[in-house]
C-alpha cells in the first residue's frame, strides 16, 4: 500500500532524511521510533507531499502503486485524506481556532464527495455529537485528539499517519486515546504508520516498529522483538531511556533513610474562586530527600508547588520551612524564595532569547544582591551542570544550545544561589530520551553532592521509579496516597494509583 | 449571567471614557492661557464694552464651577453651545458638515480597507514575490509622503479632468442624478488621495499577521485534507489572521468623523475637516470644544463596537 524507495530529503545543503526504505502493507501497523530531529515526521509529511517549498525530495514515494512525486496537483489532491489522511498531534494548534470542530470534521467529505455523519464520526471516537458544535478550545485535550481521529477518518482512507498523537497528554488520557485508535484500526482494518519518540507509546500500538536516527533508517523489525534485543546502539539507548517501573535497573537513586524534615506542609488549601484546586494536603520533604508528586494535569500539583515556593498564598493551612512558617512576604520571603529555586519544563521557554548564559544564570545573583564575584559563581554553578568548561558557553545565547543543554542552564541558574530545595516541574518531559537519562543522572549527582533536596512534579511515573526516595499521588486536589517508591508503585493501596500504573504503556 | 456582566462592563466602560472626554474638552480650553474673549476677537476693533458683552453672553463671567455645570447639563440635551464666527449653535454647524465627511472619509475608508487588506493578503501569500515586493513598496512610499504634497501633485497631474475645489459647482442642474454626478466627479480626487495615504497600513497590518500564520499547523491540516490553495487561504488562513486587522478598521472608522484635516483644507472640502482648521484659525474656542467632544465621543463608540464585533468573529473571546 505504502512503499518508500530511497527516499532523501534535503533542505538546501542538510540532509534530514537519507535513503529511507520501508513499505507498510494494508492492515499492518507500524511505528516509527527516533528523537527530535531524526527525520521521522519529515518521512510522515513526504507521504502526503507535504513538505514545505524547500525541501529537495528524491526518491520514489509510492501510495498505492502511484507515485506521489510525480502526481500532478488535481490528483494528488484527490489522494489526500482520501487514500491515507493524518492524525496531527491535535493538543497543539492543528485544528483552527476559528471554526467549529464539526465543521472542520465534514470539510473533507464535503470535498472528497464521500458519505458520512459527522455524528457516527464521532461517535466512534467516544464524543458526544453535540461536541460537534465545539470550538477547539472548549475541548479538552485528550477530546481534541479524538476530533483529530474522527476527522482522519471521516472519507475511509486506508491508510492513516498518526504523528506524535499523544504527546502532550498525560497518561490516563494518553491510554484512552491509544485505545481508541487501536480499536478503530483493528475494526476497520487500517494501515498505520504512527510516528513517536516514546518505544513504550508504540509497543502499545504497533505490530512493527522502525528506528530512525540522523535521517537513516537503523533498524526494522517486530516490536517485540525489536525492543527485546535492538541491533543498533540508538534503539537500545531509546529502550533503556524509557524506566520500566519495578525493574532494580531502572532505579537510579539510593534511597536515604527517614531524614528530619527540611518542609512541611499542614492542611494546605488553596482556593481558585468558587474552585478548590488544593484541597488539605499534608506532604514532608526530608532534607535532600527527593519527593515526587504524581497525578494526572488538573489535579492540583502545580498549583500546590507554587503556593509551597510562595507564589500563591494559601487559603488555609501552613508550609513550613526548616522549622519556621514560610512568611507572606517583605524580606523574610526573599530570603526563603533564594533557598527554594524552581526548574520549568521547557527550558526554551523558560530562557530569555535575548539574555546570554551569563546573564541568565546571573539573574538571580543580581535579585538577591549577592556579593562576590558574579563570574566566577556563575562559572562554578554552570560547572555543576555539568557544561563544561564553563567559558564556553557564557556568552552563548539559549537558540545556539540544544534541548539538554538549556535545561542545564535553568539548573544553573538555580544552583548559583546555592538552594536547599529544587520544585522541579517536568524537568524532562520536553527532552529527548538520551538527554533525559543525563538530566536525571545530574539531579541525583546534585543530591548526592550538595545534599540537594528536590520536589519532582510530573505525570510520568516511570521518573518517579527513576529518581525518587517517596511519591505522593495528587487526585483532585487531595493526597490520595503517599510513600516510599516501592511501596507506593508496587502496592498501591488506592484505586487512583492502580488506574494511573495501569495506564503507563509497557515496553 | 457572567456574560451579562461583561457586557455592561465594556458599556460602563464606555461611558466613563465619553464623560472623561466631555470633562476634558471643557477645561482643555479655560487652560489656554489669556482671555478666549481677546484671543477671539484679536485683529477686530473692539472696545472693552463690547468684550464684557460678549463675556456675558457666552456665561465666561460666572464662576468656572457654573459653567462647567452648565456645559454639562447643556451637552446632555445636545446643545454644544454657539460658535462665534458662525453665530450660530454649534451643533448645528457639525451636523451639516457631517455629511460631505461622511461621503468623503467613509468612501475612502471603505476602498481603502478593501484594497488594503486584499493586497495584505496576496503579498503575504506570495511572500518575497515581485508582487509583493511592488505592493509593499509602494504603499509604504505613499504612506511616507506628505498628505498635502501628494494632493497637491494629483490635483497638477489630473490637469483640468477632475475639479479640485468644493464639493458642487453653482451651475448644475438641481435634479439629482446631476447633483450626484456633480458630488461624484467632485469626490475623485480627495478620496483618491485618502486612500493613497492610508491603504498602506491596512496592508502592512495583513500582511505581516498573515505572515505570523503561514506556519500554523492547521493550515498543514487543511492542505492534507486536499482543499485547494485558495481554499486553504480563504477558508483557514484569512480568517484567523484578519482579527487585528479588525480593531485597527474600526478605530480608523471612528476617525473618520474627525475628517481629514489636511485633505478637506486642500481641496476646500466642506467636512468636519475643514471647519476643524477654520476653528483652529478662528480660533473659536467653543467650535473646537464641540469638534473635540463630538470626534472623540464616535472613537469611543467605535471601539466599543470593535470590542463588540471581536467577540463575535473570534469565538475565543467572550465579550458579550
Amino acid at each position: 500500500m505504502l512503499e518508500l524507495r530511497n527516499l532523501t530529503v534535503h533542505y538546501g545543503h542538510k540532509r534530514v532524511v537519507h535513503d529511507v526504505n520501508l513499505t507498510l502493507a494494508p492492515g499492518q501497523t507500524l511505528g516509527l521510533a527516533g528523537e527530535s530531529g531524526s527525520g521521522k515526521s519529515t518521512v510522515a509529511m513526504s507521504v502526503l507531499r507535504l513538505l514545505p517549498r524547500t525541501a529537495r525530495v528524491d526518491g520514489e514515494i509510492l501510495l498505492d502503486g502511484d507515485d506521489v512525486q510525480a502526481m500532478s496537483w488535481g490528483r494528488l489532491r484527490a489522494v489526500r485524506w482520501a487514500a491515507a489522511s493524518i492524525v496531527f498531534q491535535g493538543a497543539m494548534h492543528s485544528l483552527n481556532p476559528v471554526r467549529r470542530v464539526g465543521d472542520q470534521i465534514a470539510e473533507p467529505m464535503r470535498l472528497h464527495g464521500t458519505t458520512g455523519s459527522v455524528r457516527e464520526l464521532l461517535e466512534q471516537v467516544e464524543l458526544p455529537a453535540e461536541k460537534a458544535r465545539a470550538y477547539p478550545h472548549e475541548l479538552s485535550g485528550g477530546q481534541r485528539q479524538r476530533v483529530m481521529i474522527a476527522m482522519a477518518l471521516a472519507c475511509g482512507p486506508r491508510l492513516v499517519i498518526a504523528d506524535e498523537p499523544t504527546t502532550a497528554l498525560d497518561v490516563v488520557v494518553q491510554a484512552q486515546v491509544l485505545s481508541v485508535l487501536t480499536r478503530l484500526v483493528a475494526e476497520q482494518d487500517l494501515g498505520l504508520l504512527m510516528i513517536s519518540h516514546d518505544l513504550s507509546v508504540l509497543a502499545e500500538t504497533c505490530a512493527d516498529l522502525a528506528v530512525m536516527y540522523r535521517g537513516e533508517l537503523v533498524e526494522r523489525g517486530g516490536t517485540r522483538e525489536v525492543i527485546a534485543n535492538p541491533r543498533h546502539p540508538h534503539t537500545a539507548a531509546l529502550a533503556a531511556a524509557f524506566p520500566v517501573i519495578g525493574d532494580p535497573a531502572h532505579r537510579w537513586v539510593e534511597p536515604v533513610a527517614a531524614p528530619e524534615p527540611l518542609l512541611q506542609v499542614r492542611g494546605l488549601a488553596v482556593d481558585y474562586g468558587r474552585a478548590r484546586a488544593v484541597d488539605g494536603v499534608d506532604l514532608t520533604i526530608g532534607r535532600g530527600e527527593i519527593v515526587a508528586l504524581v497525578g494526572q494535569s488538573g489535579s492540583g500539583k502545580t498549583t500546590l508547588a507554587r503556593t509551597i515556593m510562595g507564589l500563591r498564598k494559601p487559603s488555609s493551612g501552613r508550609v513550613i520551612f526548616d522549622g519556621v512558617p514560610v512568611p507572606l512576604g517583605g524580606k523574610a520571603l526573599k530570603a526563603f524564595r533564594r533557598q527554594v529555586q524552581l526548574v520549568l519544563q521547557d527550558p526554551a521557554s523558560a530562557l530569555n532569547p535575548r539574555h546570554t548564559v551569563l546573564d541568565a544564570v546571573a539573574e538571580g545573583l543580581r535579585v538577591h544582591g549577592i556579593p562576590g564575584d558574579e563570574e566566577s559563581l556563575v562559572s562554578a554553578a554552570v560547572e555543576r551542570a555539568e557544561l563544561r568548561p564553563a567559558d564556553l558557553y557564557l556568552e552563548s545565547l539559549p537558540h545556539e544550545l540544544s534541548g539538554g543543554q538549556q535545561q542545564r542552564v535553568v539548573i544553573a541558574g538555580a544552583l548559583v544561589l546555592q538552594p536547599r530545595l529544587l520544585v522541579a516541574d517536568e524537568p524532562v518531559a520536553s527532552l529527548d530520551a538520551s538527554v533525559r537519562g543525563e538530566i536525571v543522572a545530574l539531579l541525583l549527582r546534585l543530591r548526592r553532592e550538595l545534599g540537594l533536596a528536590s520536589l519532582i512534579i510530573t505525570h510520568d511515573l516511570g521518573l518517579a521509579w527513576q529518581i525518587a526516595d517517596r511519591v505522593a499521588v495528587m487526585h483532585q486536589g487531595k493526597i490520595v496516597e503517599q510513600g516510599s517508591v516501592e511501596q507506593v508503585l508496587l502496592n498501591p493501596t488506592h484505586d487512583y494509583t492502580r488506574a494511573l500504573l495501569r495506564a503507563v504503556p509497557q515496553v | 449571567m457572567r456574560l451579562g456582566v461583561r457586557l455592561w462592563g465594556r458599556l460602563g466602560g464606555a461611558a466613563l471614557s465619553l464623560v472623561m472626554v466631555a470633562v476634558l474638552g471643557f477645561f482643555l480650553f479655560r487652560v489656554v492661557p489669556g482671555d478666549p474673549v481677546v484671543s477671539m476677537t484679536r485683529g477686530r476693533p473692539t472696545t472693552a464694552a463690547m468684550q464684557a458683552e460678549l463675556r456675558t453672553q457666552f456665561g465666561l463671567d460666572r464662576p468656572l464651577h457654573e459653567q462647567f455645570w452648565n456645559y454639562l447639563t447643556s451637552l446632555l440635551r445636545g446643545d454644544l453651545g454657539t460658535s462665534f464666527t458662525f453665530r450660530r449653535p454649534v451643533s448645528e454647524v457639525i451636523l451639516e458638515r457631517l455629511g460631505p465627511t461622511l461621503l468623503l472619509v467613509g468612501t475612502s475608508t471603505v476602498i481603502a480597507v478593501g484594497l488594503g487588506l486584499w493586497l495584505g493578503v496576496r503579498a503575504a501569500w506570495r511572500r518575497d514575490s515581485a508582487f509583493d515586493r511592488a505592493a509593499t513598496g509602494v504603499s509604504l512610499t505613499l504612506w511616507a509622503v506628505p498628505t498635502f504634497w501628494l494632493g497637491m501633485l494629483l490635483m497638477m497631474a489630473t490637469g483640468d479632468l477632475f475639479p479640485s475645489r468644493g464639493m458642487r459647482d453653482t451651475d448644475t442642474a438641481p435634479d439629482f442624478v446631476s447633483q450626484a454626478l456633480d458630488v461624484g466627479h467632485h469626490l475623485v480626487l480627495p478620496s483618491l488621495t485618502l486612500v493613497a495615504v492610508v491603504c498602506a497600513e491596512y496592508m502592512l497590518v495583513m500582511r505581516s499577521s498573515l505572515l505570523e500564520e503561514m506556519h500554523a499547523p492547521y493550515l498543514t491540516t487543511a492542505r492534507a485534507k486536499g482543499l485547494r490553495d485558495d481554499l486553504v487561504r480563504r477558508r483557514h488562513a484569512v480568517p484567523n489572521a484578519v482579527l487585528p486587522a479588525i480593531t485597527l478598521v474600526f478605530l480608523r472608522f471612528g476617525l473618520v468623523v474627525a475628517g481629514a484635516i489636511t485633505t478637506e483644507t486642500v481641496f476646500s472640502w466642506p467636512g468636519l475637516g475643514l471647519l476643524f482648521y477654520d476653528a483652529l484659525t478662528g480660533p473659536d474656542y467653543f467650535l473646537l470644544q464641540g469638534l473635540l467632544v463630538v470626534t472623540a465621543g464616535a472613537v469611543v463608540v467605535m471601539n466599543l463596537l470593535a470590542e463588540l464585533l471581536y467577540g463575535v468573529l473570534d469565538p475565543r473571546v467572550k465579550v458579550v
